[in-house]
C-alpha cells in the first residue's frame, strides 16, 4: 500500500486538473451522447424522445444514402488532404528552419493564411478564386491554347468543389509547421555536426537524422491531422453555406452531422452518427499507434 | 491495446448509462411542458388576483401591465441596423411600461439563430420572446398558445380592423395562434433597369404568362452583353417558388388540413421550365448558377450582374437597391392557372412557455406590431407592416425602395393573384435543402427531369408524412 | 578561378535560388490575404464589381463601418473581450496541459494506459454531439445567461484550466517522450525529485512546446465561433470571431467591407503573437548544455 501510494501519489497529483476536467466536464456530455444516440431524440421534440436501441446505427448503414455519400467524401478527403498537408509542412518547415536572412518574416508570412482560420471571409475568397469567372480560371486562360470559357467553375461545379476544400486545406498548412518547427528545434545541433564532418549531404542527412528524430512528432501531427480532418467542419460550412453542395460532392460527414443533429434537429441520429465517427478515428488512430513500434524512436535521436 | 480499446468502450457505455439517470434531454424536458401545457389562463389571473394592482402602466389605447417588475429576453435575428431600430422600440415600449425590461439577443443569422435558441431550449434557459420563421411548427412544443391573450394583452393586434388577421391563420397549429408577425412579404420578380435600358431592351411588363416570360427572354437575350442572361435561375433557391407553381396547377405542396396534392407531372413541368431555360441560354449554366445562393444580395447573379431579371422576397427590395447603382426595378411573378402568389407572415414573435411572464410578453408583441411610434421606428426593416394605419401611414411617404415595395404590394393585392399563404410542409428546412441537390443533380447531369420529379415527388411525400 | 570563389559565387546563387523560391510560393500563398487586405480598402458596392488588385477609388469607410461593431457595442469591445478570453484560455491551457502530459509522458502510475485511451477517445467524439450535454451541465452550474458578465466566460475558460483541451495534452507528451531520457536518469541519480525533474528539466527543454501550446490555444480561441455563440448572448460580451459573423446577414444586406476590414484587423494580435513568440521555436534549446 505504502509503495502503491509512493508510486502513485506524485503522477495523479499531475493529473489531477486533467483528471477533474474530465469527470467534471467531459464523461457526462459524451456519456450523454452516447445515449442520445440510442433515442430517437429531436431537439424540438423532446416529450417524444424514445429508447431505440440501434436503430439510428441500423438506419445509418441501410437506408441513409447521404450518409454513405458523406462517408465517401470524408474518406477521399482525409486520405488527399491530410499526407498532403504534412509533406508540404514538413518540407516549408525544414526550408523555414534554414539560418537565412529574414527568415523570421517569411515564417510569418507562410503563417498568415492559418491566422484567418474558419473567417467569413474564406467564402469570399474561396469565390473569388475558384468561381468560373474566378481568378485561377483567369490566369489558366491567359495561358496559350487554353480558353477561359471552356474552362470548369472548379467550386460549383460536383465533380470538382471537394479538390477547392483540399487546396483550402493544404493551404492552411502553419500549425503543422509550428508543429514541426518546434520538432526541429528540438534535435540536438551535434548530430548534425558529426554528420558534416562525416560527409553525409544534406538530403542524406534529411532522411538519416531529421526525419527519424522527427518521428514523435510526425505520428503526433499525422494523427492530429487525421482526426480533425474526419472532423472537419467549418471551412466546408463557411463555403458552401452550410449545405455540403453541390449535390453534397463536398458533405463531409461533420457538416451532415451538423445538419443532421442541428439544422433538422435530429439529435440522436447525429448523436449516433458521431460515435460511428469515433470509432472509424479510434480504430485508424489504433492502427497508427500499433505501426509507430516500427517507425518512432523517442528519446534517442539516433 | 486492442484489449485497453474494448474495455474503455465497456466503461465508457457504462458509465453511459448511469450517469444519464435523470438529467436525459428527453426527461428533462418533459416536465417543462406539462407545467405549462396547461395555457397561460390560470397564470393570467394569479398576479391580479393575489395582489392589489400596482400602478397600471402602458400607452392611452392599450392593454395595461399591473404586474410585478419583470425582465424578458428577446431573442431575434438582423443586421446592426435592425438591431438598432429594434433598441429603439425596446427603449420606447419600457419608457411607457417602466416595469416590464426588455433586452435583446441579436444573433446575425437565422441559422446562428437557431442553433443558439434550440441548445437553450433544451436546458430551459431559451429567451422570453422568439423571432421565429418558416420553421415555428417545429417548436410547437415549447410556444405559448396565443388566442387567450386576445381580449387582453393582445387586443390591438386582435382587431381586425387596425391589424392584418391573415398571418394569424398561418402562424398556427392545432387551432392554436402561435404567433404575432410584425410584417408580411410575398414573393416578386426583381429587375434591373438599367442594365435593361442601356441594352435597348424592354423592361418586363406589369404581368405575364410563364409563355410570355419565355418569349420576352428570348427577345432580350439576343440585346444583353455576352455572359449576361435575361433570367436567374430559380429553379430551387427558394421553396416557395415551386410551392407557386404547383398551386398555380392546382396541386398544393400542403394545405391547412395537412395534405399535399403534388405529382410528378407538375414536378417534371417545373423542371423542364428551367431546365430548358438553360438549353436556351437563358439562365446562366450550372456552374455559374452554382456561385450563388440567391438568398441575399451578396449571393445574387443579379446583382453581380449576371442575369437582369430575378426571383426575391419584395422586403429585399431595399437591401438590394443598397448594393447595387444600377436602378432595380419590381414584378410579378409569371401567372397560369389559379391564382398563387402567396401573402406571408414575416418577422413573427413568438413566447416561450418558459417566459418570466407571458402577459408582459403579449404586452410587447402587441405594443411592438401595432403601436405608431414604433411602426415609425421600424419602417419597412421588419417587411410590409400588418398594422394596418402603419401600412397606411408608411405607403403615403414612401420613397425609392420603400416606394416600389409598397407599389409592388398594391399592385399585387390589386391584380387577384395573390392567396392567403398555405402553411410550411413539415420539416421546411429539409425541404429547401433537398430540393435544392435534386435540382443540382439535374443540371448536372446526374438525374433526368422524370427521375428529379419523381425524388421531388419522394421528399415532399416523405416529409408530409411526418406533419 | 580558383575553388573558393567559385564556391562562394555558387553558395551566392544557391542562397539567391532559395529566397526566390520562396518569395514566389510566399506571394501565390498570400494573393488571397492581399486581395482581402487591398479590398478592405474599396468602396462597399465595388468589392464585387471591381474585382482587380489595384482598385480604383480607395476609402477607410469600411474600416469605419466595421469599427462601428454591432448593436451599439463597438468592434474595439470585441477586441477587448477577444483578448481577455485567450490570454486566460492560454493560461489554463498552459497551466492544466503541461502538468498532464508530464504525467503521461514521463511518470510511471497505475491505469495510466485507462486514463490516455480515454483522453484520446475524447478527442475523438465529434464536438456538436457533445454540446448540448455541456450546454446542460453550463447550465447547471449556473453559467448560462448570468447577469455577471465574467459569468459567461466559464464555460469556454474553465474547461482550459482543466485540460480538457486533450490535444494539447498530447502534443505536449509527444515532446516529453522525445527529450532524451538520460537527462532525468542522471538528474534522479542526482537526487532530484520527480518533481524537481519537472521544473528543472522538462519545463525548460519543452519550451518550444509550450509556446506552441500557447500560440494555437490564443489562435484557436480567438477563431471559435460555435461556443462563443452559444455562451455569450449580450452583445457587449461578443467577441471578434461573433463581430465577423454579425456583418453577414444572411437575408438581407452583409457589410462584406466590415468583414474583410475587421478581418484585416482581426489577424493583427495573432501576428504580433507568432512574431514575437517565434524566437522561441527558432533558438536551438537542445544544443547548449544539456550532453554536458
Amino acid at each position: 500500500m505504502k509503495s502503491f501510494l509512493k508510486k502513485n501519489s506524485v503522477p495523479y497529483l499531475f493529473l489531477l486538473p486533467w483528471l477533474i476536467g474530465f469527470f467534471v466536464m467531459t464523461l457526462y456530455p459524451m456519456a450523454m451522447s452516447l445515449y442520445m444516440s440510442m433515442t430517437n431524440y429531436n431537439i424540438t421534440r423532446p416529450n417524444s424522445t424514445q429508447f431505440i436501441g440501434l436503430g439510428n446505427y441500423i438506419q445509418m448503414f441501410t437506408s441513409d444514402p447521404k450518409f454513405m455519400k458523406s462517408l465517401q467524401v470524408t474518406f477521399l478527403y482525409v486520405f488527399v488532404s491530410v499526407p498532403l498537408k504534412l509533406i508540404f509542412a514538413l518540407l516549408i518547415a525544414v526550408l523555414m528552419n534554414q539560418k537565412l536572412r529574414f527568415v523570421g518574416v517569411y515564417r510569418a508570412i507562410y503563417y498568415i493564411p492559418t491566422l484567418l482560420g474558419g473567417s467569413v471571409s474564406i467564402a469570399v475568397l474561396w469565390r473569388k478564386l475558384f468561381s468560373k469567372d474566378g481568378v485561377i480560371n483567369m490566369l489558366l486562360g491567359s495561358l496559350p491554347g487554353i480558353n477561359a470559357s471552356d474552362l470548369p467553375g472548379w467550386i460549383a461545379n460536383p465533380k470538382y468543389a471537394i479538390w477547392t476544400l483540399v487546396i483550402l486545406t493544404v493551404w492552411q498548412f502553419g500549425s503543422s509547421m509550428i508543429i514541426f518547427l518546434a520538432g526541429l528545434k528540438q534535435i540536438p545541433q551535434d548530430y548534425y555536426e558529426a554528420a558534416s564532418i562525416d560527409g553525409a549531404s544534406k538530403v542524406r542527412q534529411f532522411f538519416k537524422i531529421t526525419v527519424p528524430s522527427l518521428t514523435p512528432v510526425i505520428l503526433f501531427n499525422l494523427i492530429m491531422q487525421m482526426i480533425s480532418a474526419f472532423q472537419a467542419f467549418t471551412q466546408a460550412y463557411i463555403i458552401s453555406g452550410g449545405k455540403g453542395g453541390p449535390v453534397d460532392s463536398t458533405l463531409f460527414y461533420s457538416l451532415y452531422l451538423y445538419n443532421k443533429g442541428f439544422y433538422l434537429s435530429d439529435m440522436g441520429y447525429a448523436s449516433a452518427m458521431a460515435w460511428v465517427l469515433l470509432l472509424i478515428i479510434a480504430v485508424l488512430t489504433l492502427i497508427i499507434f500499433r505501426s509507430s513500434g516500427s517507425w518512432v524512436s523517442y528519446g534517442t535521436g539516433e | 491495446m486492442k484489449k485497453t480499446l474494448a474495455l474503455l468502450m465497456a466503461a465508457a457505455m457504462a458509465f453511459g448509462l448511469t450517469a444519464c439517470g435523470g438529467d436525459q434531454p428527453a426527461a428533462n424536458n418533459t416536465d417543462t411542458p406539462v407545467a405549462t401545457t396547461a395555457p397561460a389562463a390560470e397564470v393570467t389571473t394569479e398576479p391580479a388576483a393575489v395582489e392589489p394592482p400596482a400602478v397600471a402602466e402602458g400607452p392611452e389605447g392599450y392593454p395595461q401591465y399591473t404586474g410585478d417588475p419583470v425582465e424578458l429576453r428577446l431573442a431575434y435575428w438582423g443586421n446592426d441596423d435592425r438591431v438598432q431600430r429594434t433598441d429603439d422600440v425596446i427603449a420606447l415600449f419600457e419608457s411607457y411600461y417602466p416595469s416590464i425590461k426588455v433586452t435583446g439577443e441579436p444573433a446575425p443569422g437565422t441559422n446562428e439563430m437557431f442553433d443558439m435558441v434550440k441548445t437553450q431550449l433544451t436546458a430551459g434557459n431559451a429567451a422570453d420572446i422568439i423571432q421565429m420563421g418558416g420553421n415555428f411548427a417545429d417548436f410547437k412544443e415549447f410556444i405559448v398558445p396565443l388566442q387567450s391573450y386576445f381580449g387582453g394583452e393582445l387586443a390591438n393586434v386582435a382587431d381586425p380592423a387596425a391589424f392584418d388577421q391573415t398571418t394569424f391563420d398561418i402562424y398556427s397549429a392545432g387551432g392554436d395562434r402561435l404567433g404575432v408577425c410584425v410584417g408580411k412579404n410575398l414573393l416578386a420578380l426583381v429587375y434591373n433597369k438599367t442594365l435593361l435600358e442601356s441594352a435597348g431592351a424592354p423592361l418586363p411588363p406589369a404581368t405575364w404568362t410563364w409563355e410570355e416570360m419565355k418569349a420576352y427572354g428570348e427577345s432580350v437575350k439576343a440585346l444583353l452583353p455576352e455572359g449576361v442572361y435575361p433570367f436567374v435561375d430559380n429553379a430551387a433557391n427558394q421553396a416557395n417558388y415551386i410551392a407557386y407553381w404547383f398551386r398555380q396547377l392546382d396541386k398544393p405542396v400542403w394545405t391547412s388540413d395537412l395534405q399535399t396534392f403534388v405529382d410528378a407531372d407538375g414536378a417534371k413541368g417545373w423542371l423542364d421550365v428551367w431546365t430548358g431555360y438553360i438549353a436556351d441560354g437563358l439562365v446562366p449554366d450550372a456552374e455559374t448558377t452554382g456561385g450563388y445562393a440567391e438568398t441575399s444580395p451578396d449571393t445574387s447573379a443579379l446583382i453581380a450582374g449576371k442575369a437582369a431579371v430575378g426571383l426575391i422576397w419584395a422586403n429585399q427590395i431595399g437591401a438590394y437597391q443598397g448594393a447595387t447603382t444600377d436602378e432595380l426595378g419590381l414584378t410579378v411573378l409569371p401567372t397560369g392557372g389559379k391564382p398563387a402568389l402567396a401573402t406571408q407572415g414575416s418577422q413573427c414573435f413568438t413566447i416561450n412557455k418558459t417566459a418570466a411572464s407571458v402577459e408582459a410578453a403579449a404586452l410587447f408583441l402587441n405594443f411592438f406590431a401595432s403601436h405608431p411610434e414604433a411602426a415609425a421606428i421600424l419602417q419597412t426593416n421588419r417587411g410590409i407592416p400588418s398594422s394596418i394605419p402603419a401600412l397606411e401611414s408608411l405607403s403615403a411617404s414612401a420613397e425609392g425602395a420603400d416606394k416600389i415595395l409598397f407599389d409592388y404590394s398594391a399592385f399585387a393585392a390589386a391584380s387577384g393573384q395573390t392567396i392567403p399563404q398555405d402553411p410550411n410542409l413539415p420539416g421546411d428546412q429539409e425541404f429547401i435543402q433537398e430540393l435544392q441537390r435534386i435540382y443540382q443533380a439535374v443540371q448536372f447531369g446526374e438525374a433526368t427531369n422524370d427521375e428529379g420529379a419523381q425524388q421531388i415527388v419522394e421528399l415532399i411525400t416523405r416529409l408530409a408524412a411526418t406533419g | 578561378m580558383d575553388v573558393n570563389t567559385k564556391r562562394r559565387i555558387l553558395g551566392g546563387v544557391r542562397l539567391t535560388l532559395t529566397h526566390l523560391v520562396i518569395i514566389v510560393i510566399g506571394l501565390v500563398m498570400l494573393y488571397p490575404v492581399i486581395w482581402m487586405i487591398v479590398s478592405s480598402f474599396k468602396p462597399n458596392n465595388m468589392i464585387f464589381s471591381d474585382t482587380s488588385l489595384i482598385p480604383k477609388a480607395l476609402t477607410l469607410d469600411n474600416y469605419v463601418t466595421g469599427w462601428k461593431g454591432y448593436a451599439n457595442v463597438s468592434f474595439g469591445q470585441f477586441f477587448i473581450n477577444s483578448i481577455l478570453l485567450c490570454v486566460f484560455a492560454v493560461v489554463g491551457n498552459v497551466f492544466s496541459c503541461t502538468l498532464a502530459a508530464y504525467a503521461f509522458g514521463r511518470l510511471k502510475f497505475s491505469l495510466k494506459w485507462l486514463w490516455f485511451a480515454v483522453m484520446m477517445l475524447s478527442v475523438m467524439l465529434p464536438a456538436h454531439v457533445t454540446t448540448i450535454p455541456r450546454y446542460l451541465l453550463f447550465n447547471a452550474f449556473g453559467w448560462t445567461s448570468s447577469k455577471d458578465v465574467i459569468v459567461n466566460y466559464l464555460p469556454i475558460v474553465a474547461p482550459k484550466f482543466l485540460a480538457v483541451d486533450a490535444f494539447f495534452v498530447f502534443l505536449l507528451v509527444q515532446f516529453i517522450r522525445g527529450l532524451p531520457k538520460d537527462l532525468d536518469e542522471a538528474a534522479t541519480i542526482d537526487g532530484c525529485s520527480r518533481t524537481g525533474i519537472f521544473f528543472r528539466i522538462v519545463l525548460p527543454l519543452t519550451t518550444p512546446a509550450i509556446v506552441t501550446t500557447a500560440l494555437f490555444t490564443f489562435i484557436w480561441t480567438w477563431d471559435d465561433f460555435f461556443n462563443q455563440l452559444l455562451y455569450l448572448s449580450s452583445p457587449n460580451t461578443f467577441t471578434v470571431s461573433m463581430g465577423l459573423r454579425s456583418f453577414v446577414d444572411n437575408s438581407a444586406s452583409s457589410n462584406w467591407g466590415g468583414v474583410l476590414a475587421m478581418s484585416t484587423l482581426a489577424m493583427i494580435p495573432s501576428f504580433i503573437l507568432f512574431f514575437s513568440l517565434q524566437k522561441y521555436f527558432v533558438r536551438g534549446i537542445a544544443t547548449t548544455g544539456i550532453k554536458g
